[in-house]
């Protein structure tokens, strides 16, 4: 910048004369001199720089990395509570966030928290907040959600915050702290997001995102204005000097990094020492028995007549659509409790045939070849440790039944249990080994490294949800080669998702990181997964069709993939060369 | 100068509490996070007006502690209250710098440095002492746009001289912040009003030379402050460049309109078919005519700031924009150094030389030196030279 385009400086010095007459009445001892220089030092210094609830998080629920304690505290002390983590996908960004609240709430500088995060995020966000932080936010999915303006610790989905009839609240408010997850969401500042975001009131705030860079350097101008209004000065002024017209590419990458420097922190995992073991994938599909075959027919005709009929069943026909899958214990269930509820719109005859299907089942298939799997575990793993997810506890008590019945060490674990039960359970695993029968309500911070081998008996059709529960074994400090195996019974529901999805996008290999960048970008085009999934099967009249339906969602996925894939290479491309650690040495 | 800003970490504030204490003459029972403290009785202090109460290092706890019980932490109430008593309890004290403190550990100069020679064996004849004074600066650092900056620089100025004395600043500072053993009890003693013997008028003349020279210092970080804040400056002012034309543009649109509107209403009041007709569009052209000649006069007046770059504008936002440093001496030691010779003896390629020059402990070589053979200045650009046994230097040798 030229000399004339600077703004003035004013030195003024302030009179010695309270010094002088110091001196004048006498010069004191050293040691209370040196206390004097001291504790100036102390006064003029900046009040502290250590993250001193470090010793409050619990290592049994959250292992911190260096990188992770590194850019917690330099965003908190060196960017003055301002800025933008970009840490590469799956360097843990939310344990950084998780670090800087809890450094916060010790510090009691976080009366009011707002978390804004894509919609499918925001349990995630407050599961792990509660779970490794011991920091309870409300979401605005919860029950006792009772508005913006009615809790002090929010996580909520920024499409929620934006609509009209929370934005005035959420507006009125000065907040403390707001954390914006996947900030790449306000790359473009014409949008409502935007301009919710540029209106908000707050002290610090945290802005977290993989890829600032989603299309244009622009991205990049928006998303730090917001942080730091006037970093970049204005925006004909970035674009001048920073990006070169005819290329679109980035000139003056030196002061494009100084200034970078003081409000983004961008961990590539090249430089970190997280060192992942590798996963064997070993999917299992069977062929199902005549009856469970008419049993799945059955079902599966029933669902799409009813929800032809009536669309407003959707969720429990969903769920039908899942049992029979899983098990004829978990389908049972469900369908004695429809019938219990005397709906005028049950259609009783139908269910009371598939009743009759269900008792025509012998043997449960899936059942008979975990068998085989647990029996290969025991041969070749120490102590047999092995666990088996599935989505319902009806399965759940089943399989476990079998289990015992074959006289293996099982052990269960679902919601229903206290926190200590949980913790007992875990532990008996550790030591006993054997079989553990868990549902989906396994939550984030169980450490079960000790495990290496797990089993999908049945499968969610959210993605991540498969992903958190490999994240289960699959974590930083598993030392073993990770195994996931995959059941399915042929021509099913679960054969399309498993071979056609899952497989497609190679889902089994993917890290949370990754998969949430392909999701939000589906659901940013306001598709969700289960629903696809499902309005895919009741609407495919042949399975011709349903082969095609879900070959076409297979191409949107990947093509999501994809572009997730480019715009993360490009912001490597981008920041290539960029040393935006710090030096303080 | 040198900069002395330092973290208040919470092992640094312990670490001061305790031998603060210590020197009031208290006991301290350290119990954990929980210190016992007994003051003596003849003690009197401002953070605390009981002479036996508890500290507790740990923030968490503070719903537990009652009265007696102070918390220290970095932003603690008492943290503030003890520092500020400290910081101005005794803001003027006195140092000898002699030879023996510094353990024959001497300074060679940047033509000894630079040379091929090596110094074997050097020796000081104190002649006279030497005063000057270490004065520790605030600098505070302030702009619209940043939070305050604040530094403290230790410079140490010659009295008489008003000459900067780095190495005695380093060697203070080393003394103050991470003292040896050994040398403190010989520095201990402070003395009263008839000790002073240097007029007031010096000293305040080198604190205010120290205070200047200690902007210096931080001159990096001002200078980056300055094009921060000069860059967010930019930005606002771009901001309203942008609204002004906005402004101009909407106000030409305005005008247009109200052109149109106004021929519009002339051939209304042409072709009015009753008096009351042509006098309603009579006075409604009056009217829209008024507008029209405000809005023109508004927008000549926009373009006029336009075609001045806005230069008031300007000039008004960089005003708020700018930088404001303040000074603030807070404490100073009197220093009192030794002056005289150093002989040093240099050696190369198995052959010995002696060379003297004037020195000043902890300051090093105080004067110029030339070669004692063609008498041009020694530097670490000419240094000096050991050929044959004969002492010279890069230029005539």
């Amino acid at each position: 910048m030229e000399e004339q385009n600077l703004v003035d400086i004013e030195v003024t010095h302030d009179d010695p004369e309270n010094l002088v007459d110091s001196y004048s009445s006498g010069i004191a001892d050293f040691p209370f001199h040196r206390q004097t220089v001291v504790a100036n030092r102390l006064l003029a210094g900046q009040p502290d720089t250590e993250l001193r609830s470090l010793s409050r998080v619990d290592e049994e629920e959250v292992k911190l990395l260096e990188h992770q304690v590194d850019a917690a505290h330099r965003a908190l002390f060196e960017m003055d509570g301002k800025a933008l983590l970009a840490d590469e996908v799956g360097l843990g960004k939310t344990i950084e966030v998780g670090m800087i609240l809890k450094e916060m709430h010790y510090r009691e500088t976080d009366d009011s928290v707002l978390i804004l995060t894509p919609a499918q995020l925001a349990k995630q966000w407050q599961g792990e907040l509660l779970e490794k932080f011991g920091l309870e936010f409300v979401c605005n999915y919860d029950d006792e959600f009772q508005g913006f303006d009615a809790h002090n610790y929010i996580i909520a989905s920024i499409d929620t915050a934006k609509s009209d009839r929370h934005r005035a609240t959420v507006l009125a408010r000065d907040w403390d702290v707001l954390v914006m997850d996947e900030a790449h969401y306000v790359k473009n500042e014409e949008t409502d997001r935007y301009d919710l975001i540029d209106e908000l009131t707050y002290d610090y705030a945290f802005f977290l995102t993989a890829t600032p860079i989603q299309n244009e350097l622009t991205d990049l101008y928006n998303i730090v204005s917001l942080l730091r209004p006037g970093l970049f000065g204005s925006r004909d002024t970035f674009h001048h000097y920073f990006v070169d017209n005819g290329q679109e590419t980035l000139v003056n990458r030196d002061e494009l990094q100084r200034r970078l420097g003081q409000v983004m922190i961008r961990n590539r995992r090249e430089e970190t020492d997280i060192d992942f073991t590798d996963r064997i994938i070993d999917t299992r599909t069977f062929e199902p028995s005549a009856a469970e075959k008419e049993l799945y027919e059955a079902v599966t005709e029933y669902v799409r007549s009813a929800y032809s009929q009536d669309s407003g069943q959707k969720l429990v026909l969903m769920l039908l659509q899942k049992e029979v899958v899983s098990s004829p214990a978990a389908l049972e269930q469900t369908i004695l409790k429809q019938l219990e509820e005397q709906n005028e719109l049950t259609h009783r005859d139908e269910l009371e045939t598939i009743l009759d299907k269900i008792d025509a089942i012998d043997t449960v298939t899936k059942q008979e070849r975990l068998f085989d799997i647990v029996e290969e575990v025991r041969e070749t793993v120490d102590m047999g440790r092995v666990i088996v997810f599935t989505q319902f506890r009806a399965t759940q008590r089943q399989v476990l039944q079998a289990l015992d019945d074959r006289g293996y060490t099982t052990h269960a674990f679902h919601g229903g249990h206290s926190s200590q039960e949980k913790e007992d359970i875990v532990d008996q695993f550790r030591e006993e080994g054997g079989v553990l029968v868990s549902t989906d309500a396994m939550n984030e911070g169980r450490n079960l490294q000790f495990c290496n081998i797990m089993v999908n008996y049945d499968l969610p059709w959210n993605p991540m949800k498969v992903e958190q529960r490999i994240g289960r074994i699959h974590r930083i400090g598993q030392k073993r080669k990770v195994y996931v195996f995959n059941m399915g019974l042929k021509g099913t529901i679960e054969e399309y998702v498993l071979e056609r999805l899952y497989h497609k996008i190679d889902l089994f290999q993917q890290t949370v990181g990754e998969l949430s960048t392909i999701l939000t970008r589906l659901e940013d085009s306001g598709k969700s997964f289960e629903d696809e999934i499902f309005e895919r099967l009741t609407n495919a009249d042949s399975e011709v069709e349903l082969e095609n339906d879900f070959d076409s969602m297979a191409i949107d996925l990947e093509e999501q993939q994809n572009l997730s894939q480019k715009v993360e290479e490009f912001n490597s491309g981008v920041f290539e060369s960029f040393d935006l650690g710090a030096d303080d040495d | 100068m040198t900069d002395v800003t330092h973290a208040v970490t919470q092992s640094a504030l312990e670490a001061f509490t305790r031998e603060y204490l210590n020197d009031l003459g208290a006991a301290i029972r350290e119990n954990g996070s929980w210190w016992e403290v007994r003051l003596p009785s003849h003690v009197d202090v401002d953070f605390s007006d009981r002479h036996e109460f508890e500290i507790a290092l740990d923030g968490e706890r503070r719903d537990e502690t009652e009265d007696s019980v102070y918390v220290l932490t970095p932003e603690s109430e008492f943290t503030q209250q003890l520092l500020d008593e400290a910081a101005a309890m005794a803001t003027v004290g006195q140092l000898a710098l002699t030879d023996s403190m510094t353990d024959g550990d001497y300074r060679d100069p940047p033509w000894i440095v630079e040379s091929d020679v090596e110094v074997e064996d050097a020796a000081f004849s104190p002649y006279y002492d030497r005063t000057a004074i270490c004065v520790f600066v605030r600098i505070d650092v302030e702009t619209v746009s940043e939070y305050q900056t604040q530094f403290l620089e230790a410079v140490t100025i010659d009295v008489e001289s008003k000459d900067q004395l780095p190495g005695v600043t380093e060697i203070l500072v080393e003394e103050f912040f991470s003292p040896k053993s050994g040398w403190r009890d010989e520095v201990t003693v402070g003395s009263d009003q008839s000790d002073v013997t240097d007029a007031p008028e010096k000293i305040a003349d080198a604190i205010v030379a120290g205070q200047e020279a200690a902007v210096g210092g931080v001159q990096e970080e001002i200078d980056e402050i300055r094009q921060s804040a000069s860059r967010a400056a930019d930005s606002e002012f771009e901001e309203y460049r942008q609204l002004q034309e906005q402004r101009i543009n909407d106000h030409r649109t305005e005008i247009d309109s109200l052109s149109n509107r106004l021929q519009k209403l002339s051939s209304d009041v042409d072709g009015a078919d009753s008096q009351q007709q042509r006098v309603e569009a009579l006075e409604k052209r009056q009217e829209l005519k008024a507008e029209k000649e405000d809005l023109e006069a508004e927008l000549e007046e926009l373009l006029q700031e336009k075609e001045q770059g806005y230069a008031q504008k300007r000039q008004e936002i960089y005003r708020r924009h700018s930088i404001e440093v303040n000074t603030k001496p807070t404490a100073f030691t009197l220093v009192t150094y030794e002056r005289g010779e150093i002989e040093f003896t240099v050696a190369d390629n198995g052959r010995t030389a002696v060379m003297r020059a004037p020195y000043a402990i902890g300051a090093g070589v105080t004067d110029e030196v030339h070669c004692e053979n063609c008498n041009t200045q020694l530097s670490a650009e000419n240094p000096i030279s050991l050929v044959a046994g004969r002492l010279g230097c890069q230029s005539c040798q």
